[in-house]
């Protein structure tokens, strides 16, 4: 009977030991992931800004001006505020 | 022998104790009393700490595109190539030379510097700036197998992230923004900036770097890293500039610069009723992502310059529309003339002048709306006259600084600003004589900024209240909470009420209707007539300055003015330093105030209150060719042919 109640303990003991092993394991796993990820954010991050800078210089305003000047845009006019009507 | 064998045993036990103590003393020492000491060791052994970068504020234009802010200058991350040196063996230098050059192509001023600098004996050496993401990558690629194929350390090359600021609307508002130089403070990281905006808006601009503690390992350290201190953004700016109006205005500036052959174009647009500057340019062009370029050459050091801000000139012409409101304020305190006054111009000669003065050409009489309208010189200095006799000198001068902000400085939140130079009879070093009357009355004897004589003119558009110029409609930045604080704020009601009542409403009416003529019929300024528009104005041209002399192959040319004339959106001041003098059979010499810069004036301002959607308050106002044109409908034609007439009636020979 001890006989069976110490092997109950080391195997309840080992069973909780590798619960511990295994929940620690995916824990170390998530944290090389967040560190990969971070890396990655940081890389999305740089290529958001540089398309920020494309985004703004193709919508400068010194080429819109000379694509506003094309001939295919010359019927278009600028509206004067009493052609803009705003919804309430 | 019991005795003795005590002692032996007594010894041996005592060694040990003792040593036992010396050891316990030594941990003491190392645990407790140099605790602090061996504990930072061990950090400094186990960590290291990385600084955390943090953001420079951005500088917004007050327009928005696709309800987004508008960015004049964007930092980007790039990276700087560096290494180590000693790390890496002489017989390998000459491979990692030539792979650094194949791969990450660099200029060709730091290609020729890269050998030199793995030859020194350092731990680390710039070798490449501003390097993208693809080009480390692909740098990686090879360096990688290389470096373990040769048993180097990894990071004999490693690469530093760093912002750098672009300006993706290149040369707009270029000398007003400026930019930072590519170097940063190595101990700090803080920016060294080139000047504008960029340099007195620099306090709030800069944030402030953050710390991170890291594990040192050689594999992964499986930490983030403790946060020291997070990194604290600059605060951002909102300009009153509108980005698409400043690129009318640099478009127009740089054709009329090219069209009358100057050597500076200027422009300043403001909203009078805010003090809020618009459009502030400047051609030849600036292009802040090229400053070394124009830093490291002398003939190109100027365009750096905000000359509306730092260059105060004689302003010639313009000035008479300060002279009448001046005259008309006398008028309340002593009647010095009326505005229908047939006054005789035919006498230039004054008190204290040794030449007489002239008018372009010989008017006998006229009256405050056709001496403004004509732009007589002896009419203004007729007013001068009266108003020093009646109200003393001294009120005049006064006048003109307190009236009009001449001699003192706008307060943009620039740096350099100059405070121009105006006159004062108590202090004759300042150029004040017996004359210096008449000449301020006609824009001479005193120097003004273009910006000022914009303020000048914003007290006739604003009703004669003085308005605060700025720049800035706003700082804020983001607190911790995500949420935007507000630092500074322009745009509020209670900073208008500031603004003082320098001049009575009436008269700013009178004075804006002599104005009105300029550009009619009879004017000076024809050619700046606004089509579809109402406005006034006025035209000048002055004389430089040239070894002490008045030159008369040096001039400048301006037109200051307002559109619409009844309800101004904007107050308009266009200049050209050094037009070239040519002779356009029918029109007069090109160089004059109404001939080059009124026609840029029409430009701008017409672009602009189309761009603004301000209606068309002058809808049969066109030129006689347009099929819009109706003479008899348009605006203020049946004034200005019933003030020809009366004209014609007292000139007649």
């Amino acid at each position: 009977m001890p006989v069976f109640s110490f092997v109950y303990c080391v195997f309840i003991t080992v069973f909780f030991v590798a619960l511990y092993i295994a929940r620690h394991n995916q824990l170390t796993e998530k944290r090389i992931r967040v560190i990969a990820l971070e890396r990655e954010l940081k890389i999305e991050e740089a290529k958001v800004r540089r398309l920020e800078l494309q985004m703004a210089s193709f919508l400068s305003p010194v080429r819109l001006e000379e694509v506003a000047r094309r001939a295919q845009f010359s019927h278009l006019k600028q509206p004067s505020l009493n052609d803009v009507e705003k919804c309430p | 022998m019991n005795k003795r064998r005590k002692i032996v045993v007594q010894i041996a036990l005592f060694v040990p104790i003792l040593f036992f103590l010396l050891l316990l003393a030594q941990f003491f020492r190392l645990q407790v009393v140099e605790h602090k000491r061996w504990k930072q060791r061990a950090e400094r052994q186990h960590y290291f700490v990385v600084k955390e970068a943090f953001r420079r504020g951005r500088l917004y234009a007050h327009s928005q595109l696709n309800g987004k802010r508008v960015a004049f200058a964007i930092d980007v991350p790039l990276y700087h190539l560096y290494a180590d040196p000693k790390a890496i063996p002489d017989d390998l230098k000459s491979i990692v030379h030539e792979n650094i050059v194949r791969l990450l192509s660099p200029l060709l001023k730091e290609a020729q510097k890269i050998g030199g600098e793995l030859g020194r004996r350092s731990r680390s050496r710039r070798l490449v700036s501003w390097i993208s993401e693809e080009q480390k990558q692909s740098f990686m690629t090879w360096w990688k197998p290389f470096s373990r194929e040769h048993s180097l350390p990894s990071n004999a090359i490693f690469f530093v992230l760093d912002f750098r600021r672009f300006h993706p609307m290149g040369h707009v508002l270029g000398q007003v923004l400026h930019t930072i130089q590519e170097r940063r403070d190595e101990r700090t990281g803080r920016a060294f900036p080139t000047g504008g905006l960029e340099l007195s808006l620099n306090e709030y601009l800069e944030g402030e770097a953050g710390y991170r503690r890291l594990m040192r390992s050689p594999h992964n350290s499986l930490e983030t890293g403790e946060v020291l201190k997070s990194p604290i953004n600059g605060s951002d700016v909102e300009l009153t500039i509108d980005h698409n109006l400043q690129a009318i205005v640099e478009e127009e500036l740089e054709k009329g610069v090219k069209q009358y052959r100057a050597k500076v174009g200027m422009a300043v647009l403001v909203e009078p009723k805010t003090g809020h500057i618009l459009a502030m340019a400047q051609y030849p062009f600036f292009y802040p992502d090229k400053y070394q370029e124009y830093f490291n050459d002398p003939l190109l050091q100027e365009r750096a310059k905000i000359t509306t801000l730092t260059d105060a000139r004689e302003p010639g012409s313009p000035t008479k529309a300060l002279t009448v409101a001046l005259a008309l304020k006398a008028n309340r305190l002593a009647p010095i003339f009326s505005v229908r006054e047939k006054i005789a111009t035919h006498s230039g000669s004054f008190p204290g002048r040794s030449k007489p003065l002239k008018d372009a050409r010989v008017h006998r009489f006229l009256n405050f709306y056709m001496a403004v309208q004509k732009s007589s010189n002896i009419y203004m200095a007729i007013l001068a006259q009266r108003m020093v006799r009646t109200l003393g000198d001294e009120w005049y001068v006064r006048q003109l600084r307190e009236t009009f902000g001449l001699g003192r400085q706008t307060g943009v939140e620039l740096v350099g600003e100059s405070f121009g130079l105006l006159p004062h009879p108590k202090q004759p070093n300042t150029g004040w004589s017996k004359a210096a009357p008449y000449s301020l009355a006609i824009g001479y004897n005193f120097q003004a900024t273009s910006l000022q004589m914009a303020r000048a003119f914003c007290v006739l558009a604003n009703g004669g209240k003085l308005p605060e110029l700025t720049l800035i409609r706003k700082i804020f930045r983001e607190n911790e909470g995500g949420c935007e604080e507000t630092i500074i704020d322009n745009t509020l009601e209670t900073r208008l009420e500031r603004f003082p009542q320098v001049l009575d409403h009436q008269d700013v009416s009178e004075v804006n209707r002599a104005l009105r003529f300029v550009t009619k019929k009879g004017g000076t300024g024809t050619r700046a007539d606004v089509y579809g528009y109402t406005e006034a104005g006025k035209s000048g041209t002055s004389m430089k300055l040239v070894h002490g002399e008045y030159s008369s192959k040096s001039h400048f040319a301006s037109f200051c003015g307002f559109a619409p004339a009844t309800d101004p959106a904007f107050v308009l001041y266009v200049g050209f330093d050094q037009p070239k003098p040519e002779f356009v059979p029918g029109r007069g010499f090109n160089h004059k105030g109404g001939m080059c810069a009124a026609p840029v004036f029409r430009s701008i301002a017409r672009r602009a209150l189309q761009f603004l959607g301000v209606p068309e308050d002058d809808p049969y106002g066109f030129p006689d060719n347009d099929p819009r044109a109706d003479p008899e409908k348009a605006v203020w034609n049946e004034e200005a042919e019933v003030l020809c007439q009366l004209y014609t009636q007292w000139n007649e020979r």
